[in-house]
């Protein structure tokens, strides 16, 4: 019988997941000289979710927002108060906040353009109203930012290990020791011994049945299966905010769903809300003040007293993005900022292909699936070093919990910090820790080398869809949610997975992840017994009882044992 | 089928399997162009398509991702909207003086 081949490799610092924060982190861990490898299941150059880019970073951009009277100390608060509700990090939200600038010049040593001859704003940077109530994001050419940010990587030293799907953490006396992965071309175990491990995997992606019924033509990406989150809850790292989820999870072009460079972030200046008779739902962002409404940050509401949503209800939907008007630089700026952001090149190279011109149509818009989202802000509870709560583990970016819509910002200065937090740590350990953590998936991988037919990972997911959606989105409740965890664990007892390949077996080992996450959000919706709008509606608890939840909800596994523990941000 | 390979313009260097995060091609034979050996399960991210250094990658849609036409109500501003068209420059693409 085939067995699985093993591959060793030994490292001061593991970094998984090659997205923005996987990135900063292995660019830093570089710079300090450590023997680094980063770990990516595709390629870092395009992966992640700023794989085809990312256009916008907000940050504290002193001399433009001194002019306007605002502090650090106002934007770390607006952030906590009314981006993230009250429910964040505070010192994660600061570091950010205050080191996003730095990190955003490092971006431009490393050859990415961040500044335009038209602007008119201090040091000719491009700067947008967004999140926050003042003028903080920046909008830059980020098309590329991965590649270059893989080149800053490799030339300082780091090791990239690509097509590496990392499943399971290594472990010695309770403290990490490195992780283990399967080869997603070459279909072997990669061991890889590290003294610290940074964590920088994403979301769990493809949870809830896609609304244009393509399971992988989805808003984020698609290859973004829980993964980290999963390999560190079997390890006993506490996991919080698991069970908050965005519904919808974004108003996206309707059929083609796009990320976030359209309709909404580049809606201005010539784009524009509209219903189906043509009414202004949503009007252009600077027009907002003939409506009675001034920017107040990411909730600031439409001004027309309708959202895209009432029209729906009211029964004068669909709901479309009108970009036609403008003058040609508008237009111009427009398609610039679509091209550089996340699925946006694509976007115009299809329209070009299928004969759409945004001067002559509008985009129709629609309500996605639900995300396990940025404001939602699952993982890990870090401390200020992105620490988790097993010795030499640290986590970054979106995979870390407890920070909503730290975005890319936070992807770029958590991984710095956990790099220097890891290097710090790796520094105590002497000799290479020899932990062990690899048994469970090596046993799968052969059960599935060994079996002849089987269910395809196609009818798993599809499975894990059907429960994530019927149990975890309208009707959620106690008893809801407990059928959910019956039905995963029916489906993980029940499944025999076939995989005739490395690429089909990967798929099978993110069925092992999704159930996993599906049942850590099932457990945590249960236990949080409340609704916290936006991102928790409970029918049993319809409520928000901040007496008793306004907290972070842990849970973690002690041996066969699921623990909960609520924490005070 | 979602990447379409002009088979005449593709050198074969094997960029988009190597960039592709989907890994939807498949490239056994390193002197034909990459096959696409897995198009349900393509993001439509365009990597291969931007990365392409010989501009050999068309994507095509499957018929659901279609996004069908709806005429816009506005096109160019008309005369006499130069107060809006400034104050959208200056909202949104940071030129804020004349």
């Amino acid at each position: 019988m085939a067995k699985i081949e093993k591959e060793e490799y030994t490292c001061n610092i593991c970094v998984v997941g090659g997205g923005i924060a996987g990135c900063s982190a292995a660019i830093r861990a570089g710079e300090l000289n450590d023997n680094v490898i980063l770990v990516d299941k595709s390629n870092p150059e395009r992966s992640g979710c700023a794989g085809s880019g990312i256009d916008h970073i907000w940050g504290y951009f002193p001399e433009v927002q001194k002019q306007e009277g605002v502090s650090l100390d106002d934007l770390v608060e607006d952030h906590i108060q009314n981006v993230a509700r009250g429910l964040a990090n505070r010192e994660i939200v600061r570091y950010i906040a205050e080191t996003s600038f730095q990190r955003i010049l490092d971006l431009e040593r490393y050859g990415a353009r961040i500044r335009y001859e038209d602007s008119t704003l201090p040091g000719k940077l491009r700067l947008q109203y967004q999140l926050h109530k003042c003028r903080n994001t920046l909008h830059f050419d980020g098309r590329d930012i991965k590649r270059i940010m893989t080149k800053a990587a490799k030339r300082n030293g780091a090791k990239i290990l690509s097509r590496v799907m990392v499943t399971d953490l290594l472990l010695e006396n309770g403290q990490i020791a490195g992780v283990v992965g399967y080869g997603t071309r070459d279909g072997k175990l990669h061991i890889i011994r590290s003294r610290s491990v940074i964590m920088a995997c994403g979301r769990p992606n493809r949870l809830y049945k896609p609304y244009n019924g393509m399971p992988f033509a989805i808003r984020m990406p698609p290859a973004l299966t829980g993964d980290g989150k999963a390999a560190m809850f079997r390890a006993g790292v506490e996991l919080i905010n698991m069970e908050f989820l965005s519904i919808p999870g974004r108003w996206s072009s309707k059929n083609l769903i796009r990320g976030g460079g359209l309709p909404r972030g580049s809606f201005q200046p010539p784009g524009i809300g509209l219903n189906a008779l043509g009414e202004v739902i949503r009007p252009r962002t600077h027009e907002f003040e003939d409506y009675g409404e001034k920017w107040r940050g990411c909730f600031t509401p439409f001004g027309t007293g309708k959202t895209f949503q009432s029209e729906l209800d009211a029964g004068r939907g669909p709901i479309y993005a009108d970009m036609s008007w403008g003058s040609e630089e508008d237009q111009e700026y427009m398609k610039w900022a679509v091209s550089q952001e996340g699925l946006g090149t694509a976007f115009l190279h299809l329209m070009e292909e299928y004969g759409l011109d945004f001067r002559k149509h509008k985009i129709e818009i629609w309500p996605i699936e639900p995300e396990h989202s940025a404001f939602a802000a699952c993982g890990p509870i870090v401390d200020s070093h992105c620490s988790t709560n097993i010795a030499g583990l640290y986590a970054a970016g979106d995979e870390a919990g407890g920070t909503p819509q730290s975005v890319v910002p936070g992807a770029l200065t958590m991984g710095y910090l956990a790099a220097e937090s890891a290097s710090e740590h790796s520094k105590k350990i002497a000799g290479l820790p020899m932990g062990k953590g690899e048994e469970e998936v090596e046993e799968f991988c052969n059960q599935i080398l060994a079996r002849k037919g089987g269910d395809s990972w196609e009818d798993a997911q599809q499975f894990i869809q059907n429960v994530m959606t019927d149990y975890n989105i309208e009707y959620r409740s106690e008893t809801m949610a407990q059928r959910g965890i019956e039905y995963l664990e029916y489906l993980k007892n029940t499944m025999q997975l076939k995989g005739e390949n490395p690429h089909e077996i990967t798929h099978c080992l993110e069925i092992r992840n999704l159930i996993e996450c599906g049942q850590i959000i099932l457990r945590s919706t249960i236990e949080r017994k409340e609704s916290r709008p936006p991102c928790l509606k409970r029918k049993d608890y319809p409520h928000q009882d901040d007496n008793n939840w306004f907290c972070f909800l842990g849970q973690k596994k002690i041996g066969d044992n699921i623990v909960f523990e609520k924490h005070k941000p | 089928m979602p990447p379409v390979i002009d088979k005449n313009l593709c050198n074969a260097c094997g960029i988009c399997w190597d960039v592709c995060p989907q890994d939807v091609f498949t490239f056994e034979n390193r002197k034909e162009p990459p096959e696409i050996g897995y198009p349900k399960e393509c993001w439509y991210c365009g990597a291969c398509y931007m990365d392409c250094p010989k501009e050999a990658i068309r994507l095509k849609l499957p018929l659901q991702l279609h996004i069908v036409p709806s005429p816009a109500l506005y096109g160019p501003p008309k005369r006499g909207e130069e107060e809006n068209l400034r104050k959208a420059a200056a909202f949104t693409r940071s030129v804020i003086k004349e």
